[in-house]
């Protein structure tokens, strides 16, 4: 199986389970697919706060079946890959549900690459395996010493730099009379003084180690002879913490009606619509309003309309906005329609909701073709608002 | 279709509405980093605008007066500060942070140049006043916003060194010196201001042993800032890269050195000519010929310098500090021609008697200034009678300081004090305060000597003072 | 012969645009403006001390911001000087060039920077649109910035498969283009052999408007310096003239879904277009103009603009579309800069047109500068309850 970014397909379906956070499953129970291309088909099922994966040959009876290839799936599932960039590009695609598919993002913890971690032992084979490439022969000339290290504890192990004729030679023991020779009790002080994390001063009051022989020459010269050793793990530089302040603004307001709207938006509390008229087109406003734009006249007659009449256009809407009075989002999808209530013509629409279960059956009207007929449905209570009609349904 | 009539304004009525939008606010890279080190560090920090000095706070991308880009030049300022101006709010309402009556003070805080709006309380609304100092109480529980200063309470009424030294006549020297015979006779003369050092960081002290030695120029300017504002007139410091070993190259010391004047431009700058292991002679002159400071250091004989554990002589480093009659005669005339004055150290009174007999050939103009070093391994410890001894065998016109290592540091300053010396303090002798906790900075030290300086009752030096006194080139 | 009440020509003389993306957590919202004036700064060689004023917009709500100009100043550098704030709508941008063009044009400014901004992943867009409508009933009852009435409209003229395909065929244009445009917030490498697949697979809005077609929400800012004549030649090569702009509202109502032929509703851009090109003596606009940045919220609304603004018949402007002809290189090339479908920081949006058909009439656009010299443009803008503004370009003083 293929493996990208050191993952395979079959590393994030097996850790789903560890991943799993019920508090995210609490509205799911469905059955997603997953058709990965070349690697074969899995099957999420979801029910009462648990869930179960199982590869799986045929995927039906799936409410969203998402299909990537292997290099898609897992470069979003690990951050490596843009989620809205493959969507949208169609890298990878969603078949059935999608809103419900969209509830699985927040069904599992991130995957988290892990990272092999180094021990003292790879710290001590990688250090003394790079000193010889990271010698710098130019420093060397007529140099003929030797530096040997004696690193003690569970780790531990010996090892002699010889630097003669401007090469470097590294044995893993110690032979003969090293120039300077540094002895750690642990090794692992002296993998952490290579990576910086500790200074020699404080080792060596500590009494933590010690070094034998010409000092200076591993003190001064060391340094100049080899390259710093760079730490593999590095370059995992920690990113900056960015705050990020979430907040709902919600203000009072007041609004006057005015004459005009006051007096639609009492109609409504007796079960009346009424449109003005322009004095000058004779066109109806719907709701009504001081004035007419086109003619710049004052609209001051009404007229009553409707209550039934014929839906022009609805747009179902199938994304989730807000409120703008709770700030919470509206269930989806809902019909926003159009209706040319009867005494209208033209464009004299008047904008509301259709009931939720009849969205599949409106027709809307074109030119000389009709659309459905709808009538409003009235609430019990009359306020004088808009919400006095509830929605309205197909007139049968 | 009927036409009804409009009836007048009769229809007209108010109806209540409401609007209730979530959004989100990204505090960017300058804001996240304001809050999140008030939250974790605890510490206020501010942008200082390169081009026109100013120190804004809260911090912000850019200068608004000269649109420079400032978004990296962080600095530290206080936690206290002064209310330039308040307002008492009276009124309730639901977006006000507390219920009236409560006090939204500007404040500015010290070391910054903007002042910014904040609650304050823990007094009563009559005691509020202009000018009242305050210090900032930081909240249990975070925000990630400014409430994470919950609140500014006031702060105790105390008299800085540099409110004092103003409200006092600046010293002018007496008509009769300070002769050698009265401080033989102990009665030195006490209203002579005394001058503190603060020693930053030395080559061997590093942050495992106190997390506030600093490393990088900018830290460098603000630890000599704090110092300064402590009461210190001069600082001493060995340059070190960013992972703290010590330096000797000139773009690094030069770099940190001019950190530390634009900080503190008035602030008396000593740098050591003893720049780590392994150096030549040259390296260790070079690079003060080349930066020219108010002062450096001038060692006076070769001797063991070592790591030794007090407690049972066991030897960790073994290192001999090489000070030949030759280089002292070399960095001294080097010193003395470029206008930067020696500070003489002297480990061992055989230090003192080196520096008096090359000093022979004229190298050293007067005043010299000496610094008695106890508790070196490879020195001698602090002894009173000692550092009688020394003293007594100093020139006429000679001044004296002396800083000690460990637990020798406030013994020997203080018996420098009340023989008419100078104070040497800091983290490069030192690491912690007199009851043995860490010290929060070279610049708490500072404040221990400024208190022995007002136990005895001598006035602390200002930096011009400190120039007069030492007989340093004017700013 | 353009405006006449023009008192002095005015010209562009620096034009600079941050990169437009989803999210910059990393800026706050006077730092990512600062972005962009530090670039149009550069772009023509000034510091803050050669602007007389600065006109700044945004707008409302979508960063939950009140008096953005006010805390902006860090970024705008208007310290000390005079600055205007312009709230239109999404024409905001478009009205910041419209103003500062009066402005410099009346005399009362030689040298003015227009700065269009916005960070939309700090409010909420819908939201805030939202609050834009009457407060009584179209508040409470209205979808947001979105209808699928257009692709309604298109599908009953020329039937669901082409106004489908023509709609991807202009978006899959737009991303290529994006593709070019270094500073482009979206561009995912589609092909035009992805249509049918996209057509079933991206899921939808509203009707048969896919978030495919949509256009993006982004953070971004853009930065305009405008000129008197005397200025611009002085310190500009190649200064961009604006030779007239115009715009045209409609009454606040959105209550005109329902199409009918029998009862025409007015279409601003239609109406706008007329207006602009019959004072400017303009017969043939799809000859005279060598490229349209087009304010185009979504790919079905574009491609039946294109026939509002060129006064097209029948089906030419989806034969435009078809057959690529608004692609670079094609015989009238729109929005090379990947359009509003490409990046939308909806403050900054239609200045960014403005700014990117100067870019291509001054011929340093970039990868995505088309091939064949640029002398006269046109800029669109697109807001509110539909209305419109324009803004004509010209690499000469021809009139």
């Amino acid at each position: 199986m293929a493996e990208y970014w050191g993952i395979k397909v079959e590393d994030i379906f097996n850790s789903m389970q560890e991943r799993f956070r019920p508090e995210g499953a609490k509205d799911v129970n469905a059955v997603f697919g997953y058709d990965i291309k070349d690697e074969g088909k899995w099957k999420l099922t979801v029910k009462n706060n648990s869930m179960v994966i199982e590869k799986t040959d045929s995927l039906s009876g799936c409410i969203a079946t998402m299909a990537a290839d292997g290099e898609t799936f897992v470069g979003v599932n690990t951050g490596k890959v843009d989620a809205t960039n493959a969507f949208m590009s169609g890298k990878f695609k969603v078949e059935g549900d999608m809103v419900l598919f969209g509830k699985t993002g927040r069904l599992f913890r991130k995957f988290v690459i892990a990272k092999k971690k180094m021990t003292v032992k790879d710290y001590l084979a990688d250090m003394f395996a790079t000193v010889a490439p990271r010698f710098k022969a130019g420093e060397a000339e007529g140099l003929d010493a030797s530096f040997a290290f004696d690193l003690g504890g569970p780790d531990g192990g010996k090892w002699t730099v010889f630097i003669k004729d401007k090469t470097c030679t590294v044995t893993t023991t110690i032979e003969g009379k090293p120039t300077v020779t540094l002895e750690f009790n642990d090794a692992k002080d002296y993998v952490d003084f290579i990576l910086g994390k500790i200074d020699a001063h404080s080792i060596l009051a500590a009494g933590k180690a010690a070094a034998k022989g010409d000092i200076n020459m591993m003190a001064s010269k060391w340094p100049i002879l080899f390259e710093k050793y760079k730490d593999p793990m590095a370059g995992d530089v920690t990113e900056q913490e960015l705050l990020v302040l979430k907040k709902t603004i919600s203000l009072n307001q007041n609004f006057s009606t005015g004459p005009i709207m006051g007096k639609f938006l009492k109609g409504l509390k007796d079960k009346k619509i009424y449109a003005n008229q322009c004095p000058q087109c004779g066109r109806l406003q719907l709701p009504p309003r001081e004035v007419c734009a086109e003619c710049r006249v004052r609209a001051g007659d009404f007229v009553e309309v409707g209550p039934k009449g014929e839906i022009r256009y609805m747009d179902v809407v199938y994304y989730a906005m807000p409120d703008p009075l709770t700030g919470v989002a509206r269930e989806t999808p809902y019909g926003s329609i159009f209706i040319l209530l009867d005494g209208c013509q033209g464009n004299e629409t008047l904008t509301h909701f259709i009931r939720k279960d009849q969205i599949e059956k409106i027709q809307m009207g074109w030119n000389e073709k009709k659309g459905t007929r709808v009538r409003p449905v009235w609430e019990e209570n009359r306020i004088a608002d808009i919400w006095d009609i509830k929605y309205f349904e197909i007139d049968e | 279709m009927t036409k009804i009539q409009m009836n007048g304004y009769e229809d007209s009525y108010v109806i209540e509405g409401k609007m209730a939008l979530p959004y989100t606010y990204f505090a960017g890279r300058v804001g996240s980093k304001f809050i999140t080190t008030i939250r974790d560090q605890k510490k206020i920090m501010g942008v200082k605008c390169p081009a026109c000095n100013m120190v804004y706070l809260p911090p912000r991308q850019v200068c608004d007066k000269d649109f420079t880009d400032i978004r990296d030049k962080w600095v530290e300022v206080s936690n206290t500060g002064t209310v330039v101006n308040f307002t008492v709010v009276r009124y309730d309402d639901k977006h006000l942070p507390r219920k009236a009556p409560f006090v939204l003070a500007l404040i500015k805080l010290d070391g910054a140049d903007t002042p910014f709006m904040h609650i304050l309380e823990e007094c009563t609304i009559e005691n509020v006043k202009i000018g009242m100092n305050v210090e900032a109480v930081f909240a249990k529980e975070t925000t990630n916003t400014i409430l994470d200063i919950d609140h500014f309470k006031p702060a105790a009424e105390r008299l800085s060194v540099h409110e004092i030294n103003a409200a006092r006549k600046q010293w002018v020297p007496a008509d009769e010196p300070d002769t050698q015979e009265k401080r033989r006779g102990g009665r030195p003369d006490m209203s002579k201001p005394v001058i503190i050092t603060a020693a930053l960081t030395g080559a061997a002290t590093m942050r495992n042993q106190n997390p506030s030695v600093p490393y990088k120029p900018e830290e460098f300017a603000e630890e000599a800032y704090k110092c300064w504002k402590a009461g210190a007139a001069m600082v001493h410091a060995h340059a070190r890269e960013d992972g703290g070993m010590t330096t000797h190259d000139h773009g690094r010391i030069k770099a940190t050195f001019d950190a530390i004047k634009d900080r503190c431009p008035d602030l008396i700058v000593n740098l050591s000519s003893a720049v780590g292991m392994g150096v030549t002679p040259e390296q260790r002159i070079s690079q003060i010929v080349a930066i020219k400071p108010d002062m450096a250091s001038l060692n006076t004989n070769t001797m063991n310098f070592g790591i030794v554990e007090r407690k049972t002589g066991k030897i960790f480093i073994d290192y001999v500090f090489e000070n030949t009659f030759t280089m002292l005669q070399d960095f001294g005339k080097a010193m003395e021609e470029n206008g930067v004055k020696p500070e003489i150290e002297c480990y061992d009174i055989g230090g003192l008697d080196n520096t008096l007999l090359i000093g022979k050939q004229g190298i050293f103009s007067d005043p010299m200034n000496f610094n008695f070093v106890w508790g070196v391994a490879g020195g001698q410890a602090f002894r009173s009678e000692a550092f009688i001894a020394m003293m007594n065998a100093l020139p006429a016109k000679a001044n004296f300081t002396t800083c000690g290592v460990g637990t020798d540091q406030y013994p020997c300053i203080m018996q420098s004090c009340i023989l008419g010396g100078h104070m040497r303090v800091g983290l490069e002798d030192n690491t912690r305060m007199p009851n043995g906790a860490l010290a929060k900075g070279s610049y708490e030290q500072v404040e221990v000597a400024v208190s022995i300086a007002n136990a005895l009752g001598r006035p602390v030096a200002t930096t011009a003072e400190a120039r007069l006194i030492m007989g340093l080139r004017k700013r | 012969m353009a405006h006449q009440k023009k008192n002095r020509n005015v010209g562009i003389i620096g034009i600079g645009q941050t990169k437009h993306s989803s999210h910059r957590e990393d800026v706050n919202q006077p730092e990512l403006i600062h972005e962009a004036v530090s670039l149009a700064l550069k772009d023509a060689d000034l510091t803050m001390k050669e602007i007389n004023c600065v006109v700044h917009g945004n707008m409302e709500l979508f960063e939950m911001v009140h008096s953005p100009d006010l805390w902006h100043v860090l970024g705008t550098g208007a310290y000390g000087k005079d600055s205007i704030r312009i709230t239109t709508g999404g024409t905001v941008g478009a009205t910041l060039s419209c103003a500062s063009d009066n402005l410099v044009a009346s005399g009362m400014y030689d040298i003015v920077m227009a700065i269009g901004f916005e960070k939309l992943q700090e409010g909420h867009t819908t939201g805030g649109i939202t609050n834009m409508a009457d407060p009584l009933w179209f508040r409470k009852i209205q979808a947001g910035a979105l209808t699928g009435s257009s692709a309604y409209d298109v599908e009953r003229e020329f039937g669901l498969e082409r106004a489908n395909r023509a709609s991807l065929t202009y978006r899959i244009i737009m991303d290529k283009h994006a593709g070019l445009n270094p500073n482009a917030h979206r561009a995912f490498g589609l092909d035009f052999n992805q249509i049918d697949d996209l057509i079933r697979t991206s899921p939808k809005l509203v009707g048969e408007l896919k978030l495919i077609e949509m256009c993006s929400q982004s953070d971004g800012a853009c930065c305009v310096i405008f000129a008197c004549e005397k200025k611009a030649k002085e310190l500009a090569k190649t200064p961009v003239w604006i030779r007239d702009h115009i715009t045209a509202h409609k009454e606040e109502t959105f209550n005109i879904f329902g199409y009918n032929r029998a009862f025409p509703v007015m279409k601003t851009h239609k109406f706008a277009a007329k207006q602009l090109f019959e004072r400017n003596g303009i017969k043939d606009p799809l000859n005279y103009f060598d490229v349209f940045e087009m304010y185009d919220p979504a790919s079905w609304w574009a491609i039946d603009w294109i026939r509002d603004f060129f006064a097209l018949k029948g089906d030419e402007h989806l034969k435009l579309v078809e057959n690529k002809e608004i692609m670079i290189g094609g015989k009238m090339p729109i929005n090379p800069s990947g359009g509003v479908i490409g990046s939308n920081p909806i403050g900054a949006t239609a200045l960014i047109r403005v700014a990117e058909a100067a870019l291509q009439v001054r011929g340093n656009a970039g990868p995505h500068q088309i091939p064949t010299p640029v002398n006269h443009a046109l800029a669109s803008g697109f807001g509110g309850t539909m209305w419109t503004v324009m803004t004509m370009l010209e690499k000469d003083l021809n009139w």
